[in-house]
């Protein structure tokens, strides 16, 4: 197996996912550095410099609001889903159940072929 | 001022101005809440290495890449040069032909006028090249940027009046078999050469003729032809080099031999080859001058019948080579060619 295209395979995978992973995680507010720490623990970023991009495409498309909180020692911005990001969180689930259903029964071969 | 001042510097320095306050703040409060309270320099770079070059997380800020000339734009800009550079050149060189033969027609000899011909349809093909080719592409940076700009600032982008692609588009750009082509070449030096002919035509008394050194550079001692027994078959002449004209541009547009053209090329050939006979068949079509400077030569003008006998049985010769082959190019099977990937078996 050749490493450097399997390396890239995995990182390639998780950036396609990431925008699902970051949707998924914003149903309660948060800011990015816990953003960053709850995905890189659960080994689904592996560059943190991709969050910040994401983040603000997705505040772009509008399918997140960013809010800037003063109250602590340091300003902080906070991202929430809107309601738009709340329909694209269910849109990206279902196709991403689908896929890996139908993935996992290819993998396995479950005999329906 | 701290590392991650200057490496967030370095971020944004790579953005629109009018996004990097924002992405500035955002990445200086995310970058100070991954550090712990009162960090070292030492942690502080553990972590810029973690976030890596920051040339490569500004480009991840941008969408879509920059091109000078796009992937959607670039293969209607190679198309647009390889059809539009190849119609200027011939262009220019006809125009600066025909311009040159009869404004200098009298003035210099034959030769200077050649040479002086060569050099400048040279510079005039390369200046016009480098010109068309600045214009095309600057042409298309420009909408390149306009439609970036468009993009970036969620506007849709610019329209082609391209229609999606079918499998129709299949059929009608088929590759065309090498031996059935007619390079677009053809077409276009022919056109230079009828150019040429048709100039020499009209000035045969100021150019063609019998030449020798004499005190003042080369002399024309004596033109060959009468110009004005030359000149009286000009209806014949005009009509055979507009159906030369027709056929070239045909030729330029099909791009290979058909049934049609080929009869086409026949009746031109015939044409033009009946017109020089009858041309040359006239007694009075040379000058007086250069039959005595023959008779001077030879003794007799008897040799002078067997070279021009011999010179129209070439030229005949040749055009009847020309419209077999014609013939023979159009009978070729269009998909003779085509690669098939269907294997047997």
């Amino acid at each position: 197996m050749d490493k450097t295209s399997w390396d890239d395979w995995a990182a390639e995978l998780r950036s396609g996912i990431l925008p699902l992973a970051v949707l998924a995680q914003l149903e309660a507010p948060q800011y990015s550095a816990s953003l960053i720490q709850v995905l890189e623990q659960r080994g689904l970023l592996l560059d943190p410099g991709a969050l910040a991009p994401l983040l603000r495409r997705l505040e772009k498309q509008k399918l997140l609001t960013g809010k800037w909180d003063q109250t602590g020692n340091q300003p902080r911005k906070y991202y929430a889903l809107s309601e738009a990001g709340v329909e694209a969180l269910e849109q990206m689930n279902s196709d991403w159940q689908k896929v890996t259903q139908e993935l996992q029964q290819l993998i396995e071969g479950d005999g329906s072929q | 001022m701290n590392l991650i001042d200057r490496y967030i510097n370095e971020v944004v320095r790579r953005l629109p101005a009018k996004e990097r306050e924002d992405i500035g703040r955002e990445l200086w409060s995310t970058m100070e809440d991954m550090l712990p309270a009162g960090y070292s320099e030492q942690e502080e770079r553990q972590l810029l290495m973690k976030f890596g070059d920051p040339a490569v997380l500004a480009a991840k800020y941008r969408t879509q890449p920059k091109h000078f000339i796009g992937p959607r734009l670039f293969d209607l800009y190679l198309t647009l040069l390889k059809i539009i550079i190849p119609i200027v050149v011939t262009v220019v060189v006809v125009i600066l032909i025909i311009t040159t033969i009869f404004s200098s027609a009298g003035e210099a000899s034959v030769v200077s006028v050649i040479v002086g011909l060569i050099g400048d349809a040279i510079s005039a093909a390369i200046e016009v090249v480098v010109n068309v080719f600045f214009w095309i592409t600057a042409v298309f940076v420009i909408i390149e940027w306009v439609d970036r700009t468009n993009r970036e600032a969620g506007k849709p982008s610019i329209e082609f009046p391209e229609k999606e692609w079918t499998p129709d588009d299949l059929k009608a750009n088929k590759d065309i078999p090498k031996r059935k082509a007619i390079p677009r070449s053809e077409p276009a030096f022919d056109l230079i050469w009828i150019a040429i002919w048709l100039s020499i035509y009209f000035n045969a008394d100021k150019f063609v003729g019998i030449y020798e050194g004499g005190s003042n550079g080369i002399e024309m001692l004596t033109p060959v032809f009468n110009q004005s027994v030359l000149l009286s078959y000009w209806p014949l002449v005009l009509l055979v080099v507009i159906l030369q004209v027709v056929m070239d541009i045909w030729k330029w547009m099909r791009r290979r031999w058909g049934i049609k053209l080929a009869t086409f090329n026949l009746v031109v050939n015939a044409l033009s080859v009946l017109t020089i006979i009858l041309i040359f068949r006239n007694p009075e079509i040379f000058a007086a001058g250069f039959l005595a400077w023959l008779e001077d030569l030879f003794g007799s003008l008897s040799t002078m019948n067997w070279v021009v006998g011999g010179i129209l049985i070439v030229i005949a010769f040749f055009a009847a080579i020309d419209t077999i082959v014609g013939f023979w190019k159009a009978a070729i099977r269009e998909d003779a060619s085509e690669k098939s990937w269907k294997r047997e078996g």
